[in-house]
């Protein structure tokens, strides 16, 4: 038994360039498995991260409601005579608005916590790039990086900062790292964390955010209560719901599973191609054994084995490559989130171990098929060299192929846009790559027989055409070409279109000025309306909630004063939401999205159970509308639910329409309205800012596509030089009958032209039927899309892939350059 | 007579890792027009490599070799493969033919290789298949075929072009005696119908019969090449 394995062994790392192709397709599998379950578990905790900045280790907070009118100290005296024994602790924090203003173009608002230090260090851990925190007293501030770096502030500068209507100098003592509090200050509109005593001095009270932990977790959801019901004043928060970060977690990850997907049934097929190579040219080894008595069985064994061995060498390689595809995914997200680019890659043995485990069982399974023809195959045979195909029985494989091809196009309009709608859509997509397959040869065969007939064509060029339909490993180029165009271009048409809807969606905004005040109460908003060059206005309440019984979240909860909201942020099937619209205030009523209403099955008549900050209300479905701002999980309430609800007044945004020079009145707003203004942005530049962000995300995520290519074109070189193995002593014999080395680089050329234009038209027609199915498949989770194909990239892939096979096509040319007739044609 | 193809001084040798190993030494010989020549040997005796060098498939290490009056060393590829085309034909041990063409198409393909066209030739081809005795095959590949209509497949091939010489390395070394003979016996009757010069490689002395002179090599030299 040993000295058979050490045979087969010795046999399969004679061919060390097969066997390095098949560790490397092993390995480019398992890279991409081991990246996405450790960027799923990274982006858990980029999440979870994201989630707790504020509430740092704590269990529940509370807070003054930010309502006219509301208490604005809490008093802590009565928190803790009446709960104190239930904690671990309770800091007791000062938040107030801070104004910066080194002119009226640079205004901005930061929200200043006031806290002993010791006490935030402990609740939400600071990690300091510069300074310290030794001497916290007085007016020392630390501020995050991304506004040191936005307003170049340094350790050591003073900054007036103006804080209830007086201006103050602060010194900044340290910059803090974007972890923790200042995870996301860019999103959040930036901290500065400063001396309590110093803010309590400034605005005369204690306390009004306390965060407390609890000695007993177990009561949290009981204190929660009590604490609701006790001081209802406050506002009293949960920490973080884990079904809702795994909803957020899944939005990230989704677009790389489904990347990864395809990209393995890419390596997959490699994979079976480099196995079908590298058993066939065992064929000897194993007819000896057999010849000697080794049973079937025993080597089907061996060679299993074997190929799970291989998947394991592959596994563990794949996951160091899983490594760099991690970075890689991380960069693309720098200048996108830079939260996620900031996060620390997590993974351990679970993602390790399935990744191999992923790697053995891919290889396993598709050497089996291979290993099978094999060790079938006759002894006689094998010891004759008699190993031809039988001729004659014809392949009706290519009407399957036509069947797949033919169903994606018709059958996804008929499909509902719901989840199973997308499934469905994926199984039309995936059977139309797997209808590819059979496809390609048959199309090949009678194509190559037309073009060859042409009148004009020299000999050789004939024969290259000729050879690429009688030539297995050379059609196996062609297939795997085309299956390779096929998943990139589609890859990358899928992404485009959601890319482009997502920045269309930006466009569509109606609005030319986005802006926040500090109260939008009715004083503010009349000198608004005065403001030269304001048409129209609308105000809006948006926040980010869950909704409770369907574990999943509304990434903008909007509270609209009525239908002008709309004139400035259009969405789709509006007529047919007036009713709803009008109603919206007449009970609790939420008009909600097509994209939530295909994702959770909802229907007209259903309850939203919604989370209004420490209470949880139930809202009625009255309306859908198309849109996929926020990717589809909006809601939309009345103003007066909304701030009932969640206990505020002033309008998160206003909307403003302008017949004039949007800079102007820009300017108009800030004049006027002065530090009252605490965020104020062009259409124009929100567009700039979030446009990119989104393009670079899917650049980011089709960029795995060309994973796909690069195995393609491995695999497309190793075949190259098989079919030249196979068919030296074919070109041998030509050249003895005349053929000169100039008409032979002529054959093989052709084949290489005929193999890529071949590959890209065969893909980009398989492309323009998948795309068919592209509506079916982003619908439910994207909303209405318009399908873009990447005809840019479709070209300039074409172009290269042409060029790339002419290239390769120099690998048998030069081999070919030093055949030695007489050694290759003399039958040993 | 004219001479058809002369050997001079020729030596041949081969690297193999650090030795030198001489194939041929000082072969002189020389073959009128229309002989029938074996050339016989023990297995290493060097002249499957003199076939070869005269057909211009290898170049001789030293010596010269005129086919046709055409010294075969100084030729360039394209000369080499045009003269491959037209006046040298080959017939090997193991058929060599393309398995993906039929019958027809690998005896067109020297005439097609050379730039004419299919309606030109295929009378000519058909003549030969008659001639060979395959006709009724033509559409077949090679795979469908026997030893013997292989072999039939690769003289008439080597015909097509009509060239001065066909060199034949053991033309029947893979067939039985019966087919062997009708091999033989065809390559003699076409020796005679068309003047081909023909010299042929053999393990077999009774294929000597078929031819009118013996070329015995030993150890790379010439022992024996008398005239007729």
């Amino acid at each position: 038994m040993e000295v058979i394995v050490k045979a087969l062994l010795k046999s399969l790392f004679e061919k060390k360039t097969r066997t390095l192709l098949v560790i490397f397709s092993i390995a480019v599998s398992a890279a991409l498995i081991f990246a996405n379950e450790s960027f799923s578990k990274t982006v858990r905790q980029k999440v979870y991260d994201a989630d707790v900045r504020w509430g740092g280790n704590s269990d529940l907070y509370i807070s003054t409601r930010d309502v006219v009118g509301a208490e604005e100290w809490i008093d802590t005296d009565r928190l803790l005579s009446e709960y104190g024994g239930a904690f671990e602790y309770a800091f007791q924090f000062v938040k107030e608005k801070a104004l910066y203003m080194p002119s009226l173009e640079q205004m901005h608002y930061f929200l200043m916590i006031g806290a002993d230090i010791e006490e935030f260090n402990h609740y939400n851990p600071l990690t300091l790039s510069e300074g310290s925190y030794q001497d916290w007293e007085g007016f020392n501030i630390i501020v995050g990086r991304a506004y040191a770096n936005e307003y170049d502030f340094k350790v050591g500068d003073v900054v007036n900062l103006e804080l209830n209507n007086a201006e103050y100098d602060f010194k900044i003592v340290g910059i803090s790292e974007p972890k923790g509090l200042f995870l996301r200050e860019l999103a959040d509109g930036g901290y500065i964390l400063a001396p309590k005593e110093t803010l309590s001095e400034i605005f005369g009270g204690n306390s009004n955010l306390v965060f407390l932990k609890l000695k007993d977790f177990s009561q949290r959801e009981s204190l929660y209560v009590r604490l609701t019901r006790d001081f209802p004043e406050y506002q009293v928060k949960y920490g973080v719901n884990d079904e809702v970060i795994d909803a957020e977690t899944q939005n990230y990850v989704m677009p790389f599973r489904i990347s990864t997907l395809t990209v393995l049934f890419m390596c997959l097929f490699i994979i079976n191609t480099a196995f079908t190579l590298v058993t066939l040219e065992r064929i000897p080894i194993v007819g000896t054994l057999r010849s000697i008595g080794c049973s079937r069985r025993k080597i089907n064994v061996i060679l299993v084995l074997e190929s799970a061995c291989l998947g394991i060498v592959g596994g563990l390689l794949g996951c160091v490559l899983g490594l760099g595809v991690l970075q890689f995914i991380k960069y693309s997200y720098t200048n996108v989130d830079e939260a996620l680019a900031n996060t620390t890659v997590v993974f351990g043995v679970q993602e390790v171990g399935m990744a191999v485990g992923a790697a053995v069982i891919i290889t396993t399974l598709t050497a089996i098929l291979p290993i099978l023809r094999l060790t079938k195959t006759p002894i006689k045979n094998i010891i004759l060299n008699d190993l031809s195909v039988k001729q004659g029985r014809k392949n009706f494989w290519w009407i399957a192929g036509v069947v797949l091809l033919t169903a994606c196009v018709f059958v996804p309009p008929f499909l509902p846009n719901n989840f199973m709608g997308m499934v469905g859509g994926g199984i039309l997509v995936t059977g139309a790559l797997i209808g590819l397959i059979p496809l390609v040869p048959f199309l090949t065969r009678h194509i190559s027989k037309w073009v060859g007939e042409m009148p004009f064509l020299s000999q050789d060029i004939a024969l290259g055409l000729r050879n690429i339909r009688d030539n297995r490993s050379l059609m196996n180029n062609i297939q795997l070409f085309s299956v390779a165009i096929a998943i990139v271009a589609f890859m990358v048409s899928l992404f485009n279109t959601m890319g482009t809807d997502l920045v269309q969606a930006f466009k569509k905004d109606n609005y030319d000025i986005r802006l926040t005040l500090r109260h939008s109460d009715e004083e503010s908003l009349a000198k608004l309306s005065q403001v030269e060059g304001v048409d129209l206005y609308a105000g809006s309440y948006q926040s980010h909630t869950a909704i409770l019984n369907h574990q999943t979240f509304l990434n903008v909860l909007c509270g609209i004063d009525g239908e002008d909201f709309f004139a400035l942020n259009p969405v789709g099937d509006l007529d047919l939401n007036r009713e709803a619209l009008a109603t919206l205030d007449a009970g609790r009523n939420v008009i909600t999205t097509n994209v939530l209403k295909g994702k959770l099955g909802l229907k007209l008549g259903d309850t939203l159970l919604i989370q209004f900050g420490s209470k949880q209300i139930p809202y009625t479905i009255t309306g859908f509308v198309e849109t996929n701002w926020g990717i589809g999980h909006v809601g939309y309430i009345s103003s007066n639910n909304y701030r009932e609800g969640m206990g505020v007044s002033d309008y998160d945004f206003i909307y403003i329409k302008t017949g004039q020079d949007v800079e102007k009145v820009r300017n108009n707003i800030l004049r006027t309205l002065n530090k009252d203004v605490m965020d104020i942005v062009t259409h124009e530049e929100w567009i700039t800012a979030n446009a990119d962000k989104v393009i670079a995300i899917f650049n980011a995520i089709s960029s795995y596509g060309y994973f796909a290519l690069l195995v393609g074109i491995i695999g497309i070189i190793n075949n190259l030089v098989v079919s030249f193995i196979e068919r030296q002593r074919n070109f041998a014999m030509v050249r003895c009958i005349g053929m000169s080395k100039k008409g032979l680089n002529r054959m093989l050329i052709t084949e290489s032209i005929a193999m890529g234009v071949l590959g890209v038209g065969f893909g980009v027609m398989c492309v323009l039927v998948m795309s068919s199915a592209i509506p079916v498949t982003v619908g439910p989770m994207w909303g209405r899309v318009t399908v873009q194909l990447a005809v840019t990239e479709m070209s300039v892939m074409a172009a290269v892939g042409i060029i790339a096979m002419l290239a390769i096509s120099y690998v048998p040319i030069l081999r070919s350059e030093k055949l030695s007739l007489i050694e290759t044609i003399k039958y040993e | 007579m004219d001479k058809m193809i002369e050997v001079h001084n020729v030596y041949k040798s081969f690297q193999l890792a650090d030795s030198t190993v001489e194939v041929l030494k000082n072969v002189d010989l020389e073959v009128e027009k229309g002989e029938f020549i074996s050339i016989m040997g023990p297995s290493g005796s060097g002249k499957s490599t003199l076939l070869y060098l005269m057909g211009g498939l290898d170049k001789a290490s030293a010596g010269t070799i005129c086919v046709n009056g055409v010294e075969m060393q100084s030729l360039d590829d394209e000369t080499e493969s045009r003269m491959r085309r037209n006046d040298i034909g080959f017939v090997f041990q193991a058929y060599n033919l393309i398995d993906n063409l039929t019958l027809e198409e690998n005896i067109l393909l020297p005439a097609l290789l050379e730039g004419k066209k299919k309606k030109d030739v295929i009378k000519k081809a058909e003549e030969l298949m008659e001639t060979v005795g395959i006709l009724g095959r033509r559409n077949h590949t090679p795979k469908e075929l026997s030893g013997g209509e292989q072999q039939r497949t690769a003289i008439a091939r080597a015909l097509i072009n009509d060239p001065a010489v066909l060199f034949a390395d053991e033309p029947i070394g893979n067939l039985d005696s019966k087919t062997g003979k009708e091999i033989l016996e065809l390559l003699r009757k076409i020796n005679k119908a068309k003047d081909i010069t023909i010299l042929m490689v053999t393990h077999s002395e009774e294929s000597t019969q078929y031819g009118k002179r013996i070329i015995r090599l030993k150890d790379g030299e010439v022992v024996v090449a008398p005239q007729t």
